[in-house]
């Protein structure tokens, strides 16, 4: 028999353990549809994972920053897009995450070297491409969603971080890979 | 509002994980064969990343709760507690394991025509692997950050996605040699 303290951590996390992780595994199908195209690409095959958890982290940043911000009323919903804080919050992120994708993309390309996968001044830079475009996209769109159902929930009275990041995790996951899929089925 | 030590801890904590997601990254390469042999597991591979930083993750955040609240003795590393959180990411694992597999059979099916079952044993077999490997080393890491004074709050997040990466990736590779 399951004990009382066991049950309660089962009942109180598994649906949105299963939805988030659905969520983010319906991400794949765009992988899924490219997977012959994807296997013969060594260095995005190596971004994968990297790329997914860094745009999760980078949503997990936006979402609790942004929640401290509406605690500590440091920003109005009225006209929010021209709040000083918010625009500080969203270039320092921005600024990390294109660092970070630069980083992510050399080294994966220099590994794939490593393995055996010849260097292409082209290909090299379409790699690096993907992860920058990639990254910028979904920051700005996690941005946008933080923003926008971050002030919703505070309004109904909730705490925004129960849901915003969550919220923010899955849709990284899900669009990162989304979006990178269209990348390659354009790009190569 | 972000003074510099604070973007500097972002980015270094940024660059040690996205560090290990290329190591992981670079396991997937070992096997891209057989990851191709079987339809479903792309659709399958980002929820099982996902998976192992959300259970291990919040058991991370439920242990450091507990140390901080004085319910945990930070000296013994065994007890109900721990048992009890154990036993439930295990079993979070196995249901999610089963979920995922699940997703991925049907999208499989539906969006591209192939009917792959072994999908949903291959998901299974990689969540409780990955599970028994995880559990421990979240615990052992959890105490060892608080008894050097280390919140592990601040820690665990970055530390569970990139070795639950790792630790995914080489038991998918273990799933798919089995099957």
């Amino acid at each position: 028999m399951i004990e009382r303290h066991i049950w309660k951590i089962l009942r109180e996390s598994i649906g949105i353990l299963i939805i988030a992780s659905a969520i983010s595994s319906l991400g794949g199908i765009g992988l899924e549809a490219l997977r012959t195209k994807i296997a013969l690409l060594v260095p995005i095959i190596i971004l994968l994972p990297a790329l997914n958890d860094m745009i999760g982290d980078f949503g997990a940043i936006i979402a609790s920053r942004f929640t401290t911000m509406l605690y500590e009323k440091e920003i109005k919903e009225k006209k929010w897009w021209t709040e000083p804080e918010l625009h500080h919050l969203f270039f320092v992120v921005l600024g990390i995450a294109v660092l970070a994708a630069i980083y992510v993309a050399i080294l994966a390309y220099f590994i794939a070297m490593l393995k055996g996968f010849p260097f292409d001044m082209i290909m090299a830079q379409k790699v690096m491409l993907v992860s920058i475009i990639t990254t910028m996209l979904l920051v700005f769109i996690l941005f946008l969603v933080s923003t926008i159902g971050g002030f919703y929930v505070y309004r109904k009275k909730h705490d925004p971080d129960n849901y915003l990041i969550p919220l923010a995790t899955a849709l990284a996951d899900f669009g990162s890979m989304i979006t990178l899929s269209a990348m390659v089925m354009f790009m190569f | 509002m972000y003074p510099k030590h604070e973007v500097e801890e972002i980015l270094f904590a940024e660059f040690i994980s996205v560090t290990g997601g290329v190591l992981a990254g670079l396991g997937l390469t070992f096997f891209i064969d057989k990851i191709i042999a079987q339809p479903g597991l792309f659709i399958l591979l980002p929820g099982l990343l996902a998976m192992r930083g959300d259970i291990s993750g919040t058991m991370a955040a439920r242990l450091g709760s507990a140390l901080h609240r004085h319910k945990l003795n930070p000296k013994l590393t065994h007890g109900k507690i721990i048992r009890d959180n154990s036993i439930a990411s295990l079993l979070l694992s196995l249901f999610d394991g089963i979920a995922l597999g699940l997703v991925a059979f049907i999208a499989t099916k539906l969006i591209f025509g192939i009917s792959n079952p072994a999908i949903i044993t291959i998901s299974v077999i990689s969540a409780v692997i990955s599970a028994i490997f995880m559990i421990p080393l979240t615990t052992s890491a959890v105490f060892w950050l608080f008894k050097r004074g280390i919140d592990p709050d601040d820690v665990m997040g970055p530390y569970v996605t990139t070795i639950g990466d790792i630790i995914m990736i080489a038991s998918l590779y273990l799933a798919v040699s089995v099957i």
